[in-house]
């Protein structure tokens, strides 16, 4: 007896899912449980296509919990290294994304500002040359470096316009991908930091090097790195904050005599 | 047994379903009394595993023909812990009530 078509489609799309999970053993499990579930959905009443959906959401959300696992194991470095913290401190870390992640943003937030500074040096060096720079009282020196200032942060402003098509698919990709990130809360933070970091380390060093070289990539990739850490800083702070708050306010609940 | 990062109220729900079997539950049998989507339960059902509050099997007894179905049951100290959190969001959603419909809570 052949099977309808709509249950055909909603294996294939549970097939497919289960089939994304990084770990074989996981893969193959939950390929026959969701099978198991799909055929018997229409005698507890349930659509067997929603199902299949569903497992479809289900399976990006541990495709994150085990490449987590897998990224702990290979670390080896056990969550349980921030409890003797104490509660402020606990929650600053958590904020971040754990103590990897502190030390990840601080290098960021670090190459930002060496980014910025060694373009504007390489900018000053190039155009009124490397000797020492005038006294604030030569007033030709000083208004050649406030406008090399004051221009390197509009070209920077301008960028958006500048990239184009690929940049603006380039842009399209990375929000779509940081709305997925931020939907699924499961994906490793620290991995993003890493990616913002490596980004950002590659736009300075292209802006310090050289400027003139591939200026749209450079200036592209620390816009995107600054954005990224945007996203990432708010993809790490709010559920924390969010669960921290919830908590203060059950113990609340629970004991109102604290209150 | 490892304890929860976080228990929403789909872990109440699930956790709460779970309590009122003493057999094995399937799975889709969860998603049906939860009322939750598959997409929520399946991860969630995977973290209480592995945290070892349930544990899993498949069902091995039946003679029906196909692939098997995955049924869940809590572990002993799951079970004793998932009866302290349903207890504590029944208090909860007691003291809610009384807060805001004071004549409802008597």
């Amino acid at each position: 007896m052949t099977e309808p078509r709509y249950m055909r489609t909603a294996l294939a799309i549970s097939r497919l899912a289960s089939a994304a999970l990084p770990v074989s053993g996981a893969s193959a499990r939950y390929r026959e449980q969701w099978e198991a579930d799909i055929r018997g959905a229409a005698e507890m009443g349930l659509s067997p296509l929603r199902l299949a959906l569903g497992t479809v959401v289900a399976a990006a959300q541990l495709a994150g919990t085990l490449r987590k696992d897998e990224l702990m194991l290979a670390s080896a470095s056990p969550r349980e290294t921030v409890d003797p913290l104490p509660r402020p401190a606990l929650l600053t870390v958590s904020i971040v994304g754990g103590m990897m992640g502190a030390l990840l943003s601080a290098i960021s937030a670090i190459a930002i500002v060496g980014q910025s500074e060694d373009s504007l040096k390489a900018r000053l060096d190039k155009e009124i040359g490397s000797g020492p720079l005038a006294s604030p009282f030569d007033g030709s020196r000083v208004t050649a470096r406030e406008e090399i200032i004051s221009s390197g942060f509009k070209s920077t402003d301008a960028v958006l316009v500048n990239i184009g098509w690929i940049g603006i698919a380039l842009a399209a990709v990375a929000a779509i991908v940081l709305l997925v990130l931020l939907v699924n809360t499961r994906v490793p933070s620290r991995l993003l930091l890493v990616g913002a970091f490596a980004a950002n380390v590659y736009g300075g060093a292209q802006q310090a090097f050289e400027l003139e070289v591939i200026p749209s990539i450079s200036v592209l990739c620390s816009q995107l790195a600054q954005a990224v850490s945007v996203a990432s800083g708010l993809m790490l702070m709010l559920p924390p904050v969010v669960r921290y708050y919830q908590r203060c306010s059950a113990s609340r609940y629970l004991n109102p005599a604290s209150a | 047994m490892e304890p929860l990062a976080r228990i929403g109220r789909a872990t109440i729900d699930v956790l709460a379903v779970l309590l009122d079997s003493e057999q094995p539950r399937w799975g889709l049998e969860i998603i049906k009394a939860t009322g939750r989507p598959t997409g929520t339960v399946y991860p969630l059902l995977d973290r209480l595993e592995r945290a070892g509050w349930v544990s899993s099997s498949w069902d091995e007894q039946g003679d029906r023909k196909g692939p098997r179905r995955r049924l869940y049951v809590l572990t002993h100290d799951g079970a004793a812990e998932a009866r302290r959190i349903c207890q504590r969001a029944a208090q909860r959603n007691a003291l809610r009530i009384s807060s805001i419909r004071p004549d409802l809570a008597r």
